[in-house]
């Protein structure tokens, strides 16, 4: 690497966050056909971010500040020594024992029409957005559902219906089955009960937004523990789910819900809608919507990645009846959830490794 | 690359104590070979000579003796041990523990890159080892994937520590003040030479 330029012991550091960049990404963070020109990129350029190159493999914003310091150009912006490297992944290690808050990302970035969603980190959406609250003013926070109410319409309700048309549709519609079956389903079926199908497809067209996978970079480690709770295995575990789980697992309210038909698989898929499940449910009722606010679409796309990626789309802030979905991504790494009202979703993916989850982002708009 | 002179040192004996048996890796400036130590009960260490066709130059000589030293005075878990060196017959050799375990870039290539909670203590072992070197005045100054080894924690943990360890090039110390670790010569691992100068994991 760019050895030899001097006998400053930080150059080892340098080298350090080379090897651990490699580590992080699987290459390393230039590359040319000389080593002349190769050397010149170390000398010119700034290393990549990580979670730039791998948006669903994201590494927390600390993690990456810590190794853009040892990157750092010049020999004094990096580590002054290895005990400040050392003290700084213990702190890293520390925070993400306790479940430290992260930081906060940009909230700001989004959009109706382009979410981001930072595989880690928070997911801000335009204060305007959230303000607006139909039934349930949650004027609070941004990241309330509203629920304009949803021209509530015969619920189609099978995924059929819904499959239909576009390949997106389609996808819907499988993510719907997939719901059911897990014990987040159900809430979700209860709310878009209430939605209907058609609903749905309109506001998506509307509405529907596209998330980047851009990454934040935003917090830190997170805790197997939030991870769990945050998620809910949709398929495998029913119900297993911790805090969420309870709630919406029922596993008999989410049977019923699909019992009662009116849970249409489309709704389903747009998680999001709900907000809790019943109240949305009454406010449904009258089509009149004031402004909506919030989203009633929202598209995930995921880098192809290795499978153990699960993403779940929640309502923010929590309701009394919290609800919850989740979903595996699809071989098209795309997830999308519609609602017939309008919500701030707050998105969570976690990342399994060897069966386990890792760390997990939650990502609130 | 060596020369076939080189390859030849198959059976022979250095310092009395050190038998050849195969060799490892060969580098631009000497080569790394599996020896036994019938000192120590035939144990196998890795036993790094330098290139004959350095053994001539005298910066050469003083780098590989900078080195040795330099190397016996770090004693870290991260960082490979040097058992002997000395020279036998114009060619100058250092003993330095085997160690079994792959390299960083051999993990990097059978595995892909690592989840980045994996990485930290990883990270922060070389830190360690990097900050013990320091502390002797010794710069590493080629540390990269090659010359981490990886290697097996105790048996409670079937965790892979591992150490970083300079590389083979280590022979080529700068002059200057601080030497690196040199890449040791690990077991049959296709790293590099290392020296384990590095870090080796935490251990629990």
């Amino acid at each position: 690497m760019i050895e030899g330029i001097t006998d400053d012991p930080r150059s080892d550091f340098y080298a350090l966050g080379v090897t651990w960049f490699e580590l992080l990404v699987g290459a390393p963070p230039f590359s040319a056909k000389t080593p002349m020109a190769l050397a010149m990129r170390h000398v010119n350029e700034p290393a990549p971010s990580p979670s730039a190159l791998l948006p669903f493999a994201p590494v927390p914003a600390p993690v990456e500040a810590l190794l853009a310091r040892m990157l750092a150009k010049r020999p004094e912006d990096r580590p002054a020594d290895a005990r400040a490297i050392v003290d700084a992944i213990d702190a890293l290690a520390t925070a993400s024992m306790q479940s430290t808050p992260l930081p906060a990302l940009r909230a700001d970035q989004a959009t109706e029409r382009d979410v981001v969603v930072p595989t880690t980190g928070v997911l801000a959406f335009p204060a305007d957005r959230a303000t607006q609250g139909v039934g349930a003013a949650t004027t609070s926070t941004p990241l309330h559902a509203r629920m304009p109410p949803a021209p509530t319409v015969a619920p189609t309700t099978n995924e059929t219906t819904t499959a239909t048309t576009t390949p997106q549709r389609r996808w819907l519609a499988t993510l719907a089955v997939t719901l059911l079956v897990g014990g987040g389903g159900v809430a979700v079926g209860a709310r878009f009960a209430a939605g209907t199908s058609t609903t749905t497809t309109t506001t998506a067209t509307t509405m529907q937004t596209q998330t980047q996978t851009q990454p934040e970079p935003i917090a830190g480690p997170v805790l197997p523990t939030a991870a769990s709770t945050s998620t809910t295995t949709p398929a495998d575990a029913g119900t297993d789910d911790d805090g969420t789980a309870t709630s919406s697992n029922g596993g008999a309210t989410r049977v019923g819900s699909a019992d009662a038909g009116p849970v249409n698989a489309r709704p389903r898929t747009g998680p999001s809608g709900d907000g809790g499940a019943k109240k949305p449910v009454a406010a449904s009722t009258t089509p009149a919507a004031p402004e909506p606010a919030g989203l009633t679409q929202l598209t995930i796309v995921a880098l192809p990645r290795t499978a153990g990626w699960k993403v779940s789309v929640d309502d923010a802030p929590p309701r009394a009846t919290p609800w919850k979905v989740e979903v595996r991504a699809n071989q098209d790494h795309k997830l999308s959830f519609t609602s017939p009202t309008h919500f701030d979703p707050i998105v969570r993916v976690v990342r399994y490794a060897a069966g386990a989850a890792t760390f997990q982002e939650n990502l609130t708009p | 690359m060596m020369t076939t002179s080189e390859d030849d040192l198959g059976g022979r004996v250095f310092g009395a104590r050190f038998r050849v048996v195969r060799a490892i890796k060969q580098g631009g400036m000497g080569a790394v070979y599996v020896a036994v130590d019938n000192h120590a009960g035939d144990r196998e260490v890795a036993l790094k000579v330098v290139r004959r066709t350095l053994a001539d130059d005298p910066d050469a000589i003083a780098r590989f003796k900078r080195e040795t030293r330099l190397l016996a005075t770090l004693q870290d878990e991260h960082v490979v041990t040097a058992i002997d060196a000395g020279e036998d017959g114009g060619v100058l050799w250092i003993a330095m523990e085997l160690l079994d375990g792959v390299s960083l870039r051999e993990s990097l290539e059978q595995r892909g890159r690592w989840t980045w909670p994996r990485t930290l203590p990883v990270v922060r072992q070389l830190a360690l080892a990097l900050g013990a070197a320091h502390g002797l005045g010794i710069i590493h100054r080629d540390l990269k994937p090659e010359n981490v080894m990886l290697v097996d924690g105790g048996r409670t943990t079937p965790r892979r520590f591992f150490r970083p360890a300079s590389s083979c090039s280590t022979l080529a110390w700068p002059s200057s003040a601080a030497a690196t670790t040199t890449g040791a010569p690990t077991r049959p691992a296709p790293a590099s030479c290392s020296v384990r100068p590095a870090t080796s994991p935490p251990r629990r």
